[in-house]
C-alpha cells in the first residue's frame, strides 16, 4: 500500500482547498458580497425602516421613564485592552503548550527491559470424563449421544516464575465463567536489568499429583528496552519466551 | 465559618482578582473567567470540526495510521498539521477551560440545591470528555499511542469483566490487527458523540444556557491556538514498536496526568481514585444539604397573568397556566420549586410588587416567603430611618459588602433585581436623600441576569419602569466586585457629595 503522498497525488494538496474554499466564499459572502451581487433592496430597506422603528421604541421608553440612571461603575477596557488581550492569550498558550507535552516522564530506564507474562490456558476439569454406558446413551436425545460424560468446572491453575533462581512471580488464576469452566488467564509484567538471565516458569493446571505440570528453563540475553514475552503455546502444550 | 466557607473564600477571591484583572482587558462580556462553561463548548466544537478534517486523511490500519499523520504533519504542515496541531491544543483547553468551570462553580456554591442537576451530569462529562481524548492518542500509532493503550488496557483488565485479557492485544508486535485498531477509531468517533449528548443534557435545565462564546472572544481563542499550533506544533513521537517499550515519554498532561500515578499505584488504588472521586464528585451537591428556602408563592388576587415574572425568570422556574381561579385573565404564573433558586427577580418583575400600600395590602402577584413585600419594607424603612448620610444602599447577599459603609444604611436581598423599581420611589418620598443599588459586576450575576434586569428596568427598558418624578440624580448604581470595598466607599462619598451639590443649589 502506498502511502497518502503517493496515494493520493495531487488531491493530497488540493483537498485542503476544496474544504477552505466553501468556508472561505462563504465569510467573504457574509461580510458584504452578497449585497454587491444581489442587492435586495426592499429587504435592506424594511431592515433600516424596522431598525428606526426600533429606536424610536427605545427613545419613548426612555421618556416615559425619566433620564438615564447614573451608573457610577461599568467594567470597561482599558485604553490598553490589546495589550492585555495579547499578554492573557500569551499566558494561555504558554500554560496549555507547555503541559500539552511537558515535562517528559521516564516510564522505564534505558538500561531496563521489561518481561510480560501472559497466558490463558484451561485447567484440568476437576472430576475426569467417565464413559457413558449403552443404557444411558439410549436415554438421550440422538444429537446429544456423546461417549463420555464430563463435568464442566476446571482446577485452578497455579503460574511461577524465577529469574536467576529466584522467584519473581508466584500465583494462581480461578477459571473465567460462572460455572469456572473457562481459561484461567495471567497477565504480568516486571522490570528486569538488561543483560543475560536464566528464566524458569512453571505451572500446574489441576494435576495434585505433581508439583508441575509444565515447565520451561531458559537462559535469554534481554536487550535494553525489550518487551520480552512469556506465553504459553496451547497446541503444542508447551511455554515460549520471545 | 464552615470548614467549606475556609477552603472556598481564597479560591473565590482568587476568581474574584482575576475576573477583575480579566474584565479591564476583554471587557465584562468578553471575560474568559466568565465564558469558560462556553469556551469549553466552544472547545468541543474546534476539536470536532479538526478531527473530521483530519480523518479525511487518516488510514485506519495499524501499518499505516502512523504513516498519514506523519505525512500529514509534515507534508502538509500548512494545512493538515496545522489542523492535527489545533485538534490536540482544542481538545487540551477544554480540559482546562472545564477544570476552571468545575473550581469556579465550586468555589462560588453554584453547585447545591436547585443547581445540583447540571453539577451531576458534570461527572459524565468528565469521564467521557478523557474517554474521548485518550483514544484519539491511541490513533496516531505511536509510542505515546503504545504506552496510553497498553495501560488504558490493562487498568480495564483489573475490573475482570473479560474473558481473556484485552490487553493481550497489545501483548508484542503482530498481536495489535486491524479489527481492534478500527474498533479503537470507532471509540474515538462515538465517545465525542456521546459526550456532546452528555453536554446537552448538563446545560437542559437552563433556559437561555448560553452554549457560544462572545464573538470576539471566540475569534480571539481561535487564532490564539492557531497561532499555537504555528510555533509549537503537535508532533509525534517514534512509530509504535510492541517489542521494545517506551522509555521517555513526553505526555499530554492535560489528559495523561493519572498514567505515571497508575505506573506507581497500580490499577486497584486508580480504580479507587476514579471511582472514589467520580462519587464523591457526584453527591458533592448534598454534602451538606443546601438549607432552601420555601419558594415563592404565587397569589391569584394580584396575578393578572402578564407574564413579566415569567420572561425575567433566569431559570425557567416559572410557568404560565391556564387559569385556575375563573378570573377572567387567560393565565397565571405557576412555580417549579426544583428549579426555583429563590433570588427574587420574579419579586422586583411584578407590576403589583408596589409599597404604596397599607400594611394589609402589602402582598403582590408573587413573593418570596423568607423576604417577602412586606419584610423588605419593614428593612427599608428602617434603613431610611437609621441611615446617618441619608443614602440607603440595597445590596445583595453574594455581592459588595454593602454593611461595611458606615455613614448608609444598608438592604441585603438575595439578589438586586428583588427590589422593584417603585420602592426606590417610595425611599425617596419618604426620606431618603439618595438610593445606590450595589450589585455584582456586570455578566457576574451569580442569578445570571440580575444586574442587567435592574439596570434595564431603573432605565426603562425593561417592565416595570421606574417613574418619570423620580429624581435620577438621586440614584445611582455600582455594579462591582465583593474585593471593590474601596470603591465602594468612594463612591458612596462622592454620591453624599453631589447630593449636598444638589440641595445647595435647589435650596
Amino acid at each position: 500500500m502506498l502511502g497518502l503522498v503517493e496515494e493520493w497525488g495531487a488531491w493530497f494538496y488540493a483537498v485542503p482547498f476544496v474544504i477552505f474554499a466553501p468556508i472561505y466564499f462563504s465569510f467573504v459572502w457574509h461580510i458584504g458580497v452578497k449585497n454587491l451581487l444581489k442587492p435586495d433592496l426592499k429587504k435592506r430597506e424594511l431592515k433600516r425602516l424596522a431598525k428606526e422603528q426600533e429606536e424610536r421604541i427605545q427613545q419613548r421608553r426612555a421618556e416615559k421613564a425619566g433620564a438615564t440612571v447614573r451608573v457610577e461603575h461599568k467594567a470597561t477596557r482599558a485604553s490598553w485592552y490589546w495589550v492585555a488581550q495579547g499578554a492573557v492569550y500569551v499566558l494561555f498558550l504558554v500554560v496549555l503548550g507547555v503541559f500539552s507535552a511537558s515535562p517528559s516522564y521516564t516510564y522505564m530506564g534505558a538500561g531496563e527491559a521489561q518481561i510480560k507474562l501472559s497466558l490463558s490456558h484451561p485447567g484440568q476439569r476437576v472430576e475426569p470424563c467417565t464413559e457413558r454406558t449403552k443404557a444411558e446413551l439410549s436415554k438421550l436425545a440422538p444429537n446429544m449421544r456423546s461417549k463420555q460424560k464430563c463435568s464442566r468446572e476446571r482446577h485452578v491453575i497455579t503460574l511461577e516464575l524465577a529469574m536467576d533462581g529466584n522467584v519473581i512471580y508466584a500465583g494462581e488464576a480461578i477459571p473465567a465463567g460462572l460455572r469456572r469452566d473457562g481459561s484461567s488467564s495471567f497477565y504480568e509484567k516486571f522490570f528486569v536489568s538488561a543483560g543475560k538471565h536464566t528464566f524458569t516458569v512453571r505451572m500446574n493446571d489441576g494435576d495434585p499429583t505433581k508439583d508441575y505440570t509444565h515447565e520451561l528453563t531458559q537462559v535469554v540475553e534481554v536487550e535494553p528496552t525489550q518487551n520480552m514475552v512469556i506465553g504459553f503455546i496451547e497446541n503444542d502444550h508447551r511455554f515460549y519466551f520471545r | 465559618m464552615s470548614i467549606l466557607k475556609t477552603i472556598r473564600t481564597p479560591l473565590q477571591n482568587m476568581f474574584l482578582r482575576v475576573e477583575k484583572g480579566f474584565d479591564k482587558a476583554f471587557g465584562p462580556e468578553w471575560n474568559p473567567m466568565r465564558q469558560l462553561g462556553t469556551l469549553a463548548f466552544y472547545m468541543f466544537f474546534v476539536a470536532a470540526i479538526t478531527g473530521i478534517i483530519l480523518y479525511i486523511f487518516f488510514e485506519t490500519s495499524v501499518e499505516h495510521a502512523y504513516e498519514s499523520v506523519e505525512q500529514l504533519t509534515h507534508d502538509q504542515w500548512w494545512f493538515g498539521g496545522v489542523m492535527r496541531s489545533l485538534h490536540r491544543y482544542s481538545s487540551d483547553a477544554m480540559v482546562l477551560t472545564m477544570g476552571l468551570h468545575l473550581f469556579r462553580e465550586w468555589s462560588f456554591d453554584r453547585y447545591r440545591g436547585v443547581r445540583w442537576y447540571a453539577w451531576f451530569t458534570g461527572v459524565p462529562v468528565i469521564w467521557l470528555l478523557y474517554v474521548s481524548g485518550l483514544s484519539g492518542y491511541w490513533l496516531v500509532w505511536d509510542e505515546l499511542a503504545q504506552y496510553v493503550a497498553v495501560g488504558s488496557m490493562e487498568w480495564f483488565d483489573f475490573l475482570g469483566i473479560f474473558g481473556e485479557p484485552i490487553a493481550n492485544n497489545f501483548l508484542a508486535e503482530g498481536s495489535l490487527t486491524d479489527r481492534f485498531f478500527t474498533l479503537l477509531v470507532f471509540t474515538h468517533i462515538f465517545a465525542p458523540l456521546f459526550l456532546l449528548f452528555m453536554m446537552w443534557i448538563h446545560v437542559l435545565r437552563v433556559t437561555q444556557a448560553k452554549m457560544n462564546p462572545p464573538r470576539g472572544l471566540a475569534i480571539g481563542s481561535l487564532i490564539a491556538l492557531t497561532v499555537l499550533s504555528l510555533v509549537y506544533p503537535a508532533i509525534s513521537h517514534k512509530e509504535a514498536n510492541l517489542d521494545v517499550i517506551p522509555t521517555d515519554l513526553a505526555l499530554d498532561w492535560y489528559y495523561m496526568a493519572f498514567y505515571p500515578l497508575y505506573d506507581y499505584f497500580g490499577a486497584g488504588a486508580m480504580w479507587g481514585f476514579a471511582i472514589g472521586g467520580s462519587v464523591l464528585l457526584s453527591i458533592l451537591p448534598w454534602i451538606p444539604r443546601m438549607k432552601e428556602e420555601p419558594a415563592p408563592v404565587v397569589t391569584l388576587d394580584k396575578c393578572n397573568g402578564c407574564r413579566r415574572c415569567y420572561d425575567d425568570c433566569p431559570y425557567g422556574a416559572i410557568t404560565m397556566m391556564p387559569r385556575s381561579d375563573g378570573a377572567p385573565y387567560e393565565q397565571e404564573a405557576v412555580v417549579d420549586p426544583s428549579l426555583c433558586t429563590r433570588c427574587g427577580i420574579c419579586v422586583g418583575s411584578c407590576p403589583t410588587s408596589s409599597p404604596f400600600r397599607s400594611a394589609e395590602e402589602l402582598v403582590t402577584g408573587i413573593d418570596l416567603v423568607h423576604i417577602s413585600l412586606k419584610d423588605m419594607r419593614l428593612q427599608i424603612d428602617e434603613a431610611i430611618k437609621t441611615s446617618k448620610n441619608g443614602i440607603v444602599l440595597i445590596g445583595c447577599d453574594h455581592g459588595q459588602n454593602v454593611e461595611a459603609v458606615e455613614e448608609s444604611s444598608a438592604v441585603r436581598l438575595p439578589c438586586v433585581s428583588q427590589l422593584p423599581p417603585s420602592f426606590v420611589d417610595y425611599m425617596i418620598s419618604n426620606g431618603a436623600r439618595g438610593v445606590m443599588v450595589a450589585g455584582c459586576p456586570e455578566c457576574g450575576c451569580r442569578f445570571r441576569y440580575g444586574v442587567e434586569w435592574m439596570q434595564d428596568r431603573l432605565e426603562g427598558r425593561r417592565d416595570p419602569y421606574l417613574r418619570k418624578r423620580v429624581p435620577r440624580d438621586r440614584l445611582k448604581t455600582l455594579w462591582a466586585s465583593p474585593l471593590d470595598v474601596e470603591l465602594l466607599q468612594e463612591t458612596v462619598q462622592t454620591f453624599d457629595a453631589d447630593l449636598n451639590n444638589i440641595e445647595k443649589e435647589d435650596s
